[in-house]
């Protein structure tokens, strides 16, 4: 969808647009399902949680509560974040669970690839999902939005709204980490 | 690793295939609580023919599922806060799906809850809840023992913070949780009318004749704040005892204790309002005859 349809959908929505608002879901929940699933590191939780977002985004409609965020998708980014935020809270501890189950990994991989390729493939990876779980919380959730979700630097500014500059500084350290921690576990 | 094999291996993970089936049921829940909420609304009609249209495929064969049950029971939560009681959710456990719906029901009540004292009274009554689910998880046949033990911990750790949550808010008040004995007149005036007197010195005053009207508490002084017992009794605290028992596994015991203290800070809650009443009288009839 283009910016001017999200921004017209948007407002639909802050008019409590109901059909804006599946279309919305429509647009959103693959996208908002990923993002949590990267940071919570299960698929059941994920789920939950997403269902739980989604609840929320039409609790804060009907509550006339989106005034701060500019854009829907930062709506629902934000949303999450509170979410697994609160999710975190009610477990009193951060979940780190090892992403060592083949079957979802296996998810990943196209079928055309040879045997060989996929095993290499799926060890990269594995090593990677698991160091992204090793990472701080701050650092692991830009990484996912720019260099798994592909999100610009100014949607990911506005989504925890921070300065453009300082994003960008996240980022860069962010992505270092990430490269330590995974050269470590060699 | 390069970081350019980093960023490749990054922008992989983004192929996850999602389900797609659970996406679908997803959407119309939220569907079906939009219906919902417009029908608790009582608005026009017009809008759920819309949205019925839209997502065609929607039967009266999708009200009777249980499915709608618990939509129809996640909205009256959102929309009820504290007073709905949902039978579906009472029973979850973690790994149930209704057990978010339960956790969204006890942060809604919580949120929607100001005073420290109620505040208190829902710890107590969440770190029961934990107890409960605890003793569903134990029993429940499982077959991933990890996953078991995962929930249990977790059951541990909130049910402990619960606990430690109820008792800094109700020592932050200087309210006393107290065990049942014999020598309560003199102390059990003491806790209520401390707990006035530090609010103004007119108060104090009056709150002398009120002390000395309060009901001799089975509440009586405790156990955190021992420089205000001055009968230097043996005494126990009995979320402490709560503690304890959940530690030696005694989960029933630690439910009864739990409940115990419940009933505690609703009773001192009468005896306060009561006390607190009749201080309000006292001022008045004071003010009135200068």
């Amino acid at each position: 969808m283009s910016k001017f349809g999200e921004k017209l959908l948007y407002a639909r929505l802050k008019n409590k647009d109901k059909k804006a608002f599946i279309k919305a879901y429509n647009l959103f929940a693959e996208q908002i399902y990923k993002f949590i699933y990267f940071k919570v590191g299960s698929e059941e939780e994920a789920k939950d949680l997403t269902s739980a977002v989604f609840l929320k985004s039409w609790n804060h409609v009907l509550s006339n509560n989106l005034a701060e965020a500019k854009t829907l998708r930062a709506l629902f980014y934000r949303i999450a974040r509170n979410t697994i935020i609160d999710h975190y809270r009610q477990n009193s501890q951060y979940q780190q669970i090892s992403l060592d189950n083949d079957d979802k990994l296996t998810d990943l991989l196209n079928d055309d690839n040879q045997l060989m390729k996929s095993m290499e493939i799926k060890s990269d990876i594995n090593n990677v999902e698991s160091a992204l779980l090793k990472l701080k919380d701050e650092y692991r959730e830009i990484i996912i939005m720019r260099y798994i979700q592909q999100l610009s630097t100014n949607e990911i500014a506005e989504i925890i709204d921070k300065p453009k500059g300082a994003t960008r500084v996240a980022l860069h350290r962010a992505l270092q980490t990430l490269k330590k921690i995974i050269e470590d576990k060699k | 690793m390069t970081e350019r094999e980093l960023l490749f291996q990054l922008n992989n993970l983004n192929q996850k295939k999602i389900d797609q089936a659970w996406l679908s049921s997803n959407r119309d829940i939220l569907v079906s609580q939009i219906l919902a909420g417009e029908q608790l609304e009582k608005t026009s009609v017009n809008w759920a023919n819309i949205i019925w249209n839209m997502t065609s495929g929607l039967t009266i064969d999708f009200v009777a599922r249980p499915v709608f049950a618990v939509a129809v029971m996640i909205i009256l939560v959102l929309a009820g806060g504290t007073v709905v009681s949902i039978k579906a959710s009472e029973n979850a456990k973690p790994g149930d799906s209704l057990y978010i719906a339960k956790m969204i029901s006890e942060q809604t009540r919580a949120s929607l809850t100001f005073n420290e004292k109620d505040k208190a009274k829902l710890n107590v009554e969440f770190a029961g809840n934990r107890v409960k689910e605890l003793t569903q998880v134990l029993s429940a046949p499982s077959q991933n023992k990890e996953e078991q033990t995962k929930h249990v911990e977790q059951l541990a750790n909130n049910f402990k913070q619960e606990l430690s949550e109820a008792r800094d808010r109700l020592s932050k008040i200087n309210f006393a949780l107290t065990a049942d004995d014999g020598k309560s007149e003199k102390t059990g005036t003491v806790s209520p009318s401390t707990n006035v007197a530090a609010k103004s010195p007119e108060k104090k005053i009056a709150s002398q004749p009120a002390a000395k009207n309060a009901k001799p508490a089975q509440n009586q002084i405790f156990g955190a704040n021992l420089e205000k017992s001055n009968s230097g009794m043996q005494i126990s605290d009995p979320a402490l005892e709560a503690e304890n028992l959940f530690n030696k596994k005694d989960y029933d015991g630690a439910i009864n204790k739990l409940n115990e203290v419940h009933k505690i800070i609703e009773s001192n809650s009468e005896d306060k309002k009561a006390i607190k009443a009749d201080v309000i009288k006292e001022k008045e009839s004071a003010t009135s005859t200068k």
